[in-house]
């Protein structure tokens, strides 16, 4: 079965990939935070059992307190779990969907987080795939709720609907027309927050930012995602501006940087994740203003090059000089070189 | 023509300035220029872009009006000695950690917690769905006051036969009977 980022997203030029995430708690029990190490088992074969109940959803059950780092690592650097989730202590891990597009974590900082990620702007039916699990696992556990306060979380601030929106976008001509920084004022004033994905501030390596929404008290899942939505729409059509501002106006140095790029990551033989994440985002400029520019590609790539993923790929991959040799093997490999 | 700065290498680099009307010329070679870091911005295609987001902002802001972002409140003042039943948190626990402990405290500790919760979020309720498990016990209570209601009301009206059953009802449903509803 192909991996959700291997499918054709919407509006990919700019928006990587959407994800929405529930948090999740199940009534009368202590939260992770309080929890001894058998409740924390016991809930991981409650979810289990939950998901089994349900009879149709396949997903793979991974304990990462039994597994290595490397492993958990390359969890973390395709966004199927947290930080938090990988370096935590007490039994805890992840169901896994197929295509590993819906993820369910337990025993991270709530008993459970449901989490749907999908390739392009897909928010809406990030959502509702994520509200259909939803409703099924409460239907076996019963989730903590009041009507005040709505889903009732370890962390007050995620109260409410405990729903997070999030778009990860591909931002090169607002980084280095410093516009970012007017973006991620705009958005800390109506309630989002836009972070750099490698490195923080108005610099991110590859350009690559997330934005979501900070709170879910008091507004509807629905005016959560639309708010998101007016928001990456008019980012979007900023960026987009700007990149064909640059094509009409300088050409040249446009396609000398797209195409420099591709050249480089078609011939390297050793490469740093930080190197190949500057170059992709160098080649994914181009996307809709030079042609020839498989957004899909290099896609895949931001989630196959990380310092885990690499080194599970070969033996030789045991240091951080072999590590730059089997990184180059894979992007010369994706790209056709 | 010389470069008028170090006046010794020829001139290549010229840039002409209008601020506020006022034009001002310069010649310079392009040692002085790069020094200067002219070049560099004169060369960078994105220099000057940023103008285009003056009306960015503005527009961008105008999809939400009346609507500014809460800021993270600091936690409140604690009383001591109260623990959890549940999970046997106490208030101090939870102003270290910024977690509650479980469900169970964000009502034995209310005090504690909802001054926090009005800080972060401001003063609202949950507005968004409410989960299957919730709704039945949710429309449970609802149907439970509407019938205490309605028994107050058989009893004045001396109507025994309705306020028999009614008292009925209301025990099965108190008892984990279902709602009719």
């Amino acid at each position: 079965m192909s991996k959700w980022f291997e499918k054709k997203g919407t509006d990919d030029d700019v928006v990587v990939s959407s994800r929405v995430r529930l948090a999740r708690n199940v009534k009368g029990v202590p939260f992770p935070g309080r929890m001894d190490e058998k409740q924390a088992s016991g809930m991981l074969d409650r979810v289990q059992e939950a998901l089994k109940a349900s009879g149709t959803l396949r997903f793979t059950r991974y304990d990462f307190h039994k597994m290595d780092a490397a492993h958990r690592g390359a969890m973390t650097e395709r966004h199927l779990v947290s930080r938090e989730l990988a370096n935590g202590s007490l039994p805890r891990g992840v169901f896994l969907s197929e295509d590993e597009g819906a993820s369910i974590m337990v025993n991270e900082e709530d008993h459970l987080r449901i989490q749907v990620i999908g390739a392009g702007m897909c928010l809406a039916s990030c959502l509702e795939d994520a509200k259909r699990l939803d409703t099924l696992l409460d239907e076996s556990l019963g989730f903590a709720f009041d009507e005040k306060h709505g889903y009732l979380t370890a962390c007050p601030t995620n109260l409410g609907c405990g729903l997070r929106v999030s778009v990860m976008l591909h931002l090169p001509a607002m980084t280095e027309s410093g516009g970012i920084r007017e973006v991620m004022n705009a958005a800390a004033k109506v309630g989002l927050t836009v972070r750099g994905m490698y490195g923080e501030g108005t610099r991110a390596t590859g350009a690559l930012y997330q934005i979501s929404n900070a709170l879910s008290l008091g507004y509807t899942e629905r005016e959560i995602l639309e708010r998101l939505e007016t928001a990456v729409h008019s980012i979007m059509e900023g960026e987009r501006a700007l990149r064909k501002r640059l094509a009409k106006e300088n050409r040249a140095y446009l396609e000398n940087r797209v195409y420099r790029a591709l050249a480089l990551l078609r011939s390297a033989r050793m490469i740093s994740s930080e190197e190949a994440l500057s170059l992709l985002s160098d080649v994914r400029l181009g996307a809709g203003v030079v042609d020839g520019i498989d957004t899909g590609v290099i896609d895949r790539l931001l989630w196959e090059i990380g310092p885990c993923n690499v080194s599970l790929q070969d033996k030789k991959a045991s240091s951080a000089e072999g590590r730059d040799v089997v990184r180059a093997e894979i992007v010369r490999s994706a790209l056709g070189a | 023509m010389l470069c008028e700065k170090c006046g010794k290498r020829e001139a290549n680099v010229y840039m002409k300035n209008v601020i506020n009307g006022e034009t001002t010329e310069r010649h310079l070679c392009s040692e002085c220029a790069n020094e200067e870091g002219i070049l560099k911005t004169a060369v960078n295609p994105f220099y000057g872009m940023s103008s285009f987001f003056d009306d960015f902002n503005q527009a961008f802001q105008g999809f939400f009006p009346g609507l500014t972002a809460p800021t993270a409140g600091t936690r409140g003042s604690l009383a001591a000695g109260t623990t959890c039943p549940v999970c046997g948190a106490s208030a101090q626990d939870i102003a270290r950690t910024g977690r509650a402990g479980c469900a169970d405290c964000y009502s034995v500790f209310d005090y504690v917690l909802d001054p926090a919760i009005k800080r972060i979020h401001g003063d609202v309720s949950h507005t968004g769905s409410i989960p299957g498990s919730a709704g039945a016990e949710l429309s449970k209570k609802r149907r439970l006051s509407e019938l205490k209601h309605e028994l107050k009301a058989a009893i004045k009206k001396e109507a025994f036969e309705d306020a028999a059953r009614l008292r009925d009802e209301i025990r099965s449903l108190e008892n984990g009977g279902a709602s009719n509803e």
